[in-house]
């Protein structure tokens, strides 16, 4: 599956193999890489996995509004991604918690979705359980905004 | 159309006055029981021989449980027709026993929803046992009957968060619900589940009627201390069916999305986490603002059977909670383990095998169609009977606006009554021109 990039003069998101917009015709530069290695393993609760997503997508971690992400195997995500930092794409300017950056496409085969079904619900505020406390993994676990501390 | 405002998000109201006050004062249909009981479940269904790679990859980390379908209210857009419990709810025993499969294949996190979970006497020790097997108990509720008791002995078995029912302002949700009072019911158990220590978020349903109401609602939502905010579409599955006009018309996606990017902001502000639900979609101008909580920056298609479990009150395994039983059933928990329906059953198999050569209609030729697979496997089978073309798409909608189209859903079928049970719709593709807005 080709990944997918944002454009960065229309907000859409476009195949990486574009050299133009389909839908505003702006012209698309190469998509530099990043590397954000395994951060998503199976096993992982819906809680952890918006924890990695907080901290790839942090603007303390330079997530741009334009990369491609490949994990440990090389495998090459989607990327997306509109800045924090105001660098143009539209829908930007959300309290400064914006940019999201992208690790999809594989993820080490584990996923890095968080899938929302209906009736479900949302998740807890932190990952809740002694269990995860010593899981090893290579995040903050309990990283995910707490609006309430 | 009128504007409103409940902070500095306009929003926009895709019915007139007349048609709204017409819609809020419309009766309940009478032509069906509010509350059937539901069917025997169905049993022994065929498995496959032997489990795939595949399949044994493949695992829920999210499991929603129905663990009754009784329920102390009966809203009018209930999927599931609840208000009875089902002829053979799974017991205690068997409950228990389903937690540990659960926690063995991997689950992490088990949303409790009913009819009204709390109905059950024994929810409680579901909630222990999910906790006990180092798991996430949450649960989705209504709140009716969510008082300080309840939510003290709540907190006290471990549950971590409660998502609480409010689909608009009272009016509405009084109306959407069926039930005068409903409304503050709901506000009552978020205080009450506060008080007790239990965290509280809302999910909430857009429709004609809720639309205009998102604005004020998250206001109110965050002043009364929900931590999340998950938004949905509210599609024609049980009751909802019954109320075609409540619904939205996929062109009035070109004034709700704005709304929402706009609404995301706004909850950053609060501190609320927004959550769009996997039916609201998909790839328009607006997904990396709405999905800038997910890694990628954008909708994937649906995981269900992938990443997501749906447990009926009866034991019947579906791949998500919203799917309709009768053609989305794996396999009863009575007959086979947990592990065989999942990786053995071709219903919970569905998403893992599909392709686009299973899109049809307008997702067929649609330039995400491999990233998105029409998107919410729910969504397109409720409307048109097989899944694999979804009306509810942001950027189909932008596509029709661009060529002077827009999409009108046409109801040709009623349901027959049942729980989980959806009707036909037809999707006429007219000119926008000259049309109503």
């Amino acid at each position: 599956m080709t990944p997918l990039r944002v454009c960065e003069a229309c907000n859409r998101h476009v195949l990486v193999s574009e050299q133009s917009c389909p839908f505003c015709s702006a012209a698309l530069g190469p998509a530099p890489e990043r590397v954000f290695g395994k951060r998503v393993r199976a096993g992982m609760s819906r809680a952890q996995i918006f924890a990695v997503a907080a901290t790839v997508t942090s603007p303390a971690l330079g997530a741009c509004s334009d990369t491609v992400t490949r994990d440990d195997d090389g495998n090459a995500g989607a990327n997306a991604g509109h800045g924090g930092d105001g660098s143009g794409t539209g829908g930007a300017a959300t309290g400064g918690s914006a940019g999201t950056a992208g690790a999809a496409g594989t993820l080490g085969g584990s996923g890095g979705e968080i899938f929302v079904p209906e009736y479900g619900g949302v998740f807890p505020l932190d990952s809740g359980t002694d269990e995860d406390a010593g899981e090893e993994i290579d995040i903050p676990i309990y990283s995910a905004p707490n609006p309430r501390e | 159309m009128q504007g409103r405002r409940g902070n500095d998000v306009a929003a926009t109201d895709p019915l007139s006055r007349e048609e709204r006050a017409e819609l809020l004062g419309k009766p309940r249909p009478r032509h069906l029981p509010v509350a059937p009981v539901a069917p025997p479940a169905r049993r022994h269904l065929p498995l496959a021989d032997e489990a795939r790679e595949v399949d044994r990859t493949a695992r829920p980390n999210h499991a929603v449980w129905e663990i009754t379908l009784a329920c102390d209210l009966a809203c009018r857009h209930c999927g599931s027709r609840a208000g009875h419990a089902r002829p053979e709810e799974l017991t205690t025993e068997q409950c228990l026993d389903l937690v540990r499969q659960m926690s063995e294949l991997g689950v992490r996190e088990v949303t409790l929803i009913g009819g009204e979970a709390y109905l059950r006497e024994d929810w409680l020790e579901i909630v222990r046992a999910i906790r006990a097997h180092k798991m996430q108990p949450t649960i989705t509720t209504g709140g009716r009957g969510i008082d300080e008791a309840r939510a003290r002995a709540a907190k006290a078995a471990g549950l971590l968060t409660v998502s609480v029912s409010i689909d608009g302002l009272e009016a509405t949700h009084d109306r959407l619900r069926g039930l005068a009072g409903s409304h503050a019911a709901a506000l009552a158990a978020m205080k009450h589940l506060q008080g007790a220590g239990v965290p509280t978020s809302v999910n909430t349903q857009i429709n004609r009627l809720s639309m205009p109401e998102l604005p004020e609602l998250l206001e109110l939502i965050a002043a009364h201390g929900a931590h999340s905010w998950q938004i949905q579409l509210t599609v024609p599955m049980g009751r909802a069916a019954d109320e075609p006009d409540v619904l939205l018309q996929p062109y009035d996606l070109l004034a709700l999305f704005p709304m929402l990017a706009k609404l995301r902001e706004r909850c950053d502000e609060l501190k609320v986490r927004f959550f769009p639900g996997n039916n609201v979609g998909y790839f328009g101008p607006h997904e990396p603002t709405l999905r800038g909580h997910v890694i990628s920056g954008h909708a994937s298609s649906c995981k269900a059977g992938q990443r997501t479990l749906g447990i009926e009150a009866d034991g019947t395994i579906k791949g998500c909670p919203s799917l309709s039983t009768a053609a989305w059933g794996g396999g009863n928990i009575r007959d086979h383990s947990l592990r065989d329906i999942w990786e053995r059953s071709a219903a919970l198999r569905y998403t893992r095998d599909r392709t686009v050569n299973e899109l049809w209609g307008y997702c067929r030729s649609c330039y995400y169609a491999d990233h998105c697979r029409a998107g919410c496997t729910w969504t397109s089978d409720v409307f048109f009977g097989r899944p694999g073309n979804n009306p509810y798409c942001h950027h189909r909608a932008l596509e029709h606006e661009r060529a002077g189209k827009r999409e009108r859903l046409v109801k040709v079928e009623s349901p027959p009554g049942q729980p989980f049970d959806h009707g036909r719709f037809e999707v006429i593709v007219e000119d926008m021109k000259g049309t109503q807005p």
